[in-house]
């Protein structure tokens, strides 16, 4: 690493994050000084190219890649037309003991004279809750699901590959092409289409203006600068900034800073989930790194400075700040950038090439949470890349983590891509599906699968409130065959998706109408061709997701009530109510019973495993293929972000031994500790469910950094994986764990039944080792981690 | 001895639904004589063993392998220490030697035998009482190992069957094994080697990979420190050594026991002379198994004995590489 990527990273890395109030600002203004009789996406647009003709143009010492959302590193603007913070949110979020935001008075005294006076009673985020009925607000309240979109754009989609073949320049010539071919006779919607496509050529022009105006900055820096090195690179990147974004990039360095000049305009237009995404970044920039190479303009070593550089970008752009339920599902600074290396290419080859490995080396060093990275591994990568990627994974950071090509694009074709678009797809967010550059596939909220279990037991009440939120289906003890139960189950759940359908049905509607995003159009293939906004279904393909959360927490409730009660009959349901009732305090034998010698999720143990397919297949039919508003379908996936947290916060113990308030599973991750037969039990467990039949799942697997410290110990981590995409998995990631988890573990080992450490010449579980050779191992993991 | 009475018991529940067999048992009950009844068996064994030895399978004798039993006290998925890839470790039940380092006192003897297990549970302890040992048919064992059949075929790894000596179950160990190899999936087994040659002998054709102990070279010591002479470990490693065998040899570093330099030259040289290993696994003493004893409500033997030190185990791995030996610290590349 460079003296100058080194200082940037340290930068990045000791930023504090801040709110920005200058967007909402510069947004106020704008519409405080415009009475326009335009459409509703070119007021916005025009609000757009406001924002990027007056923002401050940050320019770090040293740096080669130009471009801030905010004023400064790490400083968030706001997005008032979604989500106007209250002075009580903006308090909060200064004083919050996780993921807190640095607010300065500043900010406190324009929000209070200036914002809030405008924007109280116009942002979308009170036209939706003015929309939604009471049974959608009682399921919200009562922790049943959550919404995306109530703070936070809709997002959720990675770049293609057009940024690197058009200008914004080009893009606008299609623009016109497009206006020049709308059907006033035929066509209902020209006119709106119209207005939709001249908001969009707003935009792009706006972003070239950002660029010139990031050229102008360079070169009056240049003009001043003493060092003559700096002063050549200022130059040449305003160089740079004069060519990209208004034309199609011709060098390396070009095609990063289009990027992320794009980049920059999608997250200052909306506050889009998951942020923006380079997606294939290795298969866009080989052609630049070829060529670069090939002609001398480039060398290895700059290529390798320039994609720090680059990262450093991601690491300086913490997510927007959300608030209530919201911020407990997604309570993290990280925004899920997600960059994919490897895979295939659109005709189905292997798509591993030299810069892959530059870009892993990247991953590596920079060791940067953001942007997070993953490999797509297909059987047709080669060994040699899967090993590199193994052996970043034994750092254990948790990057990168590793999905499934191959599975990929068969959940896509599945879904109706084509089989071009599918290949260029990955993943993107956490584990969704996608077809990059050409699919809207949008994270609608997550859904408790537990909590509606318990509404089931409790005939429709939330036991926590005694509020009815759910329909009828019988008490827990009127329930003769466990099928009954599981037929009372589904009704619920149907009846949820139903709640939560409507509720999104009319959220769309309300972003369709009032909040287009013209700039993001441009980039998602077939938004100009269609004449259409992304937010009104212009992509190509349109999905919508409900996430499933608690699989593993439930299949162990149902395997135990099952087990316990239809089968061996050890236990009645009434007992069972009394104990859950009670958080099992005088029940402490039932629990033992619960955790310890019941069946579980995650050991290949066909009993209990079936009742994860059965909850799959209820989910899946409930909410799999039904209409979107934007002409598209609703899949669903399986994961949970920090969301397990909250969803076990609001509901009681479980018939599997949890305790009322303890986190659910994660994605399709076995209960915490209940894996006690290894890797391969919980891989084949996981591989059970139809993985294709989603848009991404979740499995995380935990592994002490000595399993992975000799070369057959990292040779079978990538036999796993692949075994593990053989049976058609999606992603696994693997956790090495540390010293500290270890401590934690010698604390709650019930938690940790699923640890292995590597002892002397062989491996066993931590849980089965002596005090003293537990501490033997907690003292190497620390020289280890050292 | 102990292996042979076992290998008679599997055989007597086999010998019945073996066609030439059920000539024999109604002998037995015909002549009511003790001396027949070890002459049938004595034949029927020599008989079974011919027929290994042409890999003779007829549908009759798949079916006859897989209702033979054995013990096993567990099975763990995803060792990566015992053998190449990834693989699944039987630990078979019994064993005729008591080594005074022993790391599994629960496999040593043949029967189950009832434990009391802690199960913690946020702080508390809760006692239950845990069997250790299992009877179960070769058909049943395989589906068990059938499980990772997929991670097994992906890493060129398998089964491998550890113990206890997996030897002293030498009938149904050939059983298991047969019905591996059929899978087409890879076998190995870890052994002291103590035993009567025959029960090798039965086993060779299905093992790909033989994992060896060899702890002292001195019978006398051997007899000191596992309560059997080392005579048959030593004749049965020249039996692998002869049929050409995949071996690693699995050398115990006990630091006053085993790592004495007479001790260490003494090993070198026979397998130097013999041409058998494939590489030596220097294995460092330790203290593991601790917490067993404890639940077994024995003593730690070797509780006072410290593990050898880093520097210690890298001398011993210049001694074996002198000899053109190629050694592992750990076992584990």
């Amino acid at each position: 690493m460079t003296e100058r990527i080194t200082r940037l990273r340290t930068e990045s890395l000791n930023a504090i994050n801040s709110i920005s109030d200058e967007r909402a600002l510069l947004l106020t203004e704008f519409y405080q000084a415009t009475e326009t009789a335009c459409s509703i996406p070119v007021t916005r647009a025009m609000a757009f190219q406001y924002i990027l003709e007056h923002k401050s143009i940050c320019i770090n010492p040293g740096e080669l890649i130009v471009g801030e959302r905010g004023p400064a590193i790490k400083a968030v603007p706001t997005y008032p037309e979604v989500c106007l913070h209250s002075l009580e949110d903006l308090r909060i979020l200064n004083s919050r003991e996780k993921v807190p935001y640095h607010v300065p008075e500043s900010v406190m005294h324009s929000y209070e004279l200036t914002v809030i006076p405008y924007w109280k009673g116009k942002t979308q985020r009170e036209r939706i809750f003015a929309k939604l009925d009471d049974s959608w607000k009682a399921a919200y309240n009562a922790g049943i699901f959550t919404e995306f979109q109530e703070q936070r754009a809709p997002g959720h989609t990675v770049n293609g590959n057009k940024i690197y073949h058009k200008g914004m320049l080009d893009i606008i010539e299609d623009i016109r092409a497009a206006k020049e071919k709308l059907d006033y006779f035929n066509d209902p919607h020209a006119l709106a289409k119209a207005d939709e496509l001249e908001a969009m050529e707003i935009t792009a022009a706006a972003l070239i203006t950002f660029g010139q105006r990031h050229a102008d900055s360079l070169e009056a820096l240049a003009a001043t600068e003493t060092d003559v090195i700096r002063k050549d690179e200022l130059l040449a990147m305003a160089k740079v900034c004069r060519r990209v974004p208004a034309h199609k990039p011709e060098t390396f360095h070009e095609a990063l800073q289009y990027y992320w000049f794009v980049h920059v305009g999608v997250v200052t237009e909306l506050n889009p989930w998951d942020s923006f995404n380079p997606g294939r970044l290795d298969q866009h920039l080989f052609p630049f790194y070829q060529a670069g190479l090939a002609d001398g303009s480039l060398t290895e070593d700059f290529a390798r400075e320039l994609l720090q550089a680059f990262w450093v970008k991601f690491n300086n752009h913490p997510a927007p700040p959300k608030v209530g339920v919201t911020a407990r599902e997604s309570g993290t600074y990280t925004d899920f950038a997600l960059i994919n290396v490897g895979g295939v290419k659109a005709d189905g080859s292997d798509a591993v090439n030299d810069l892959t490995y530059v870009i892993l080396d990247v991953i590596e060093e920079m060791r940067l949470l953001q942007p997070s990275s993953m490999v797509q591994v297909s059987k047709k990568n080669p060994e040699r890349f899967v090993h590199r990627a193994a052996r970043i994974i034994k750092t254990g950071f948790g990057q990168p983590s590793v999905f499934n090509t191959d599975a990929i694009i068969q959940q896509l074709i599945r879904q109706g891509k084509a089989v071009e678009d599918a290949r260029n797809g990955g993943a993107s967010g956490c584990v969704e599906t996608g077809a990059f550059g050409t699919e809207s596939y949008i994270l609608t909220g997550y859904f408790n699968l537990v909590k509606i279990f318990e509404v089931t037991l409790h005939n429709g009440a939330d036991p926590r409130t005694g509020k009815l939120i759910g329909l009828q289906t019988g008490t827990a003890e009127s329930f003769t065959s466990f099928d009954d139960l599981l037929q009372a189950y589904a009704k619920q759940v149907q009846h949820f998706a139903d709640i939560k359908i409507k509720g999104n049905n009319i959220i769309e509607q309300l972003y369709a109408t009032y909040i287009p995003a013209p700039f993001l159009s441009l980039l998602i293939e077939d938004c100009i061709g269609n004449g259409t906004d992304y937010n009104a279904g212009g992509a190509r393909y349109n999905t919508n997701y409900i996430q499933g959360v608690g699989l593993g927490t439930l299949t162990d409730i149902l395997t135990s009530v099952k087990y316990h009660v239809y089968d061996k009959k050890s236990y009645t349901m009434q007992q069972i109510l009394a104990a859950i009732g009670a958080d099992f305090a005088g029940y402490e034998n039932m629990r033992v019973d619960f955790v310890y010698k019941t069946p579980k999720y995650g050991n290949d143990d066909d009993y209990a495993d079936a009742q994860a397919i059965q909850i799959f297949e209820i989910f899946y039919n409930a909410v799999n293929g039904r209409p979107t508003t934007k002409g598209g379908t609703y899949r669903i996936n399986l994961l949970p972000t920090t969301c397990h947290v909250y969803f076990g916060s609001v509901t009681l113990a479980t018939p599997d031994g949890r305790k009322a308030g303890e986190p659910l599973s994660e994605g399709i991750s076995p209960v915490q500790g209940a894996d006690t037969q290894g890797p391969t039990g919980v891989v084949k467990s996981a591989a059970k469910l139809d993985h294709i039949r989603t848009g991404g799942t979740l499995l995380n697997q935990k592994f002490t950094p000595h399993l992975l410290e000799t070369e057959a110990g990292l040779k079978n981590l990538v036999h796993l994986i692949r075994s593990y995409f053989r049976m058609d998995g999606h992603h696994i990631q693997f956790n090495v764990v540390s010293a500290a988890t270890l401590r934690e573990a010698q604390q709650h080992p019930e938690k940790y039944r699923d640890l292995i450490v590597r002892v002397a010449g062989y491996s066993d579980y931590f849980n089965d080792l002596s005090p003293e050779l537990q501490n033997e191992i907690i003292r190497r993991t620390e020289h280890g981690d050292f | 001895m102990l292996a042979l009475r076992y290998s008679h018991s599997n055989i007597e529940t086999t010998a019945f639904q073996l066609a030439p067999i059920r000539i024999y048992s109604l002998r037995i009950k015909y002549f009511h004589s003790f001396f027949h009844i070890s002459f049938s068996f004595c034949l029927f064994l020599s008989l079974r063993r011919y027929l290994f030895s042409q890999l003779v399978c007829t549908e009759t004798m798949q079916k006859d392998l897989k209702d033979i039993t054995g013990v096993i006290f567990d099975i763990k998925r995803y060792t990566l220490h015992d053998g190449p890839g990834i693989r699944t470790t039987v630990f078979m039940k019994g064993c005729p030697m008591r080594c005074t380092w022993c790391q599994n006192p629960e496999s040593c003897r043949m029967l189950s035998e009832t434990v009391t297990n802690e199960l913690p549970l946020d702080g508390a302890v809760y006692e239950t009482e845990e069997v250790i040992g299992r009877r179960l048919a070769a058909k049943d064992l395989l589906q068990e190992i059938l499980r990772d059949s997929l991670f097994m075929e992906q890493s060129n790894g398998g089964v491998t069957f550890s113990g206890g000596e997996p030897l002293v179950q030498s009938v149904f160990l050939t059983a298991i094994l047969r019905l591996c190899k059929m899978q087409l999936i890879h076998t190995a087994i870890d052994t002291t080697g103590y035993g009567p040659a025959g029960n090798l002998e039965a086993v060779l054709p299905y093992t790909d990979l033989f994992l060896y102990d060899l702890k002292l070279i001195d019978t006398n010591e051997h007899r000191q420190y596992t309560g059997v002479g080392n005579e048959s470990v030593i004749e049965n490693l020249k039996l692998i050594a002869r049929a050409g065998k995949f071996t690693y040899i699995r050398v115990p570093i006990v630091p006053g026991i085993t790592d004495t330099e007479k001790n260490l030259h003494g090993i070198a040289e026979l397998l130097a002379q013999l041409h058998v290993a494939a590489r030596v696994d220097l294995l460092p003493f330790h203290k593991a198994a601790e917490k067993k004893y404890k639940r077994l409500h024995q003593e730690f033997p070797a509780a006072h004995i410290e593990p050898p030190t880093h520097e210690r185990m890298e001398e011993i791995k210049s001694l074996f590489e002198s000899y053109h030996l190629p050694a592992i610290i750990g076992g584990v590349q």
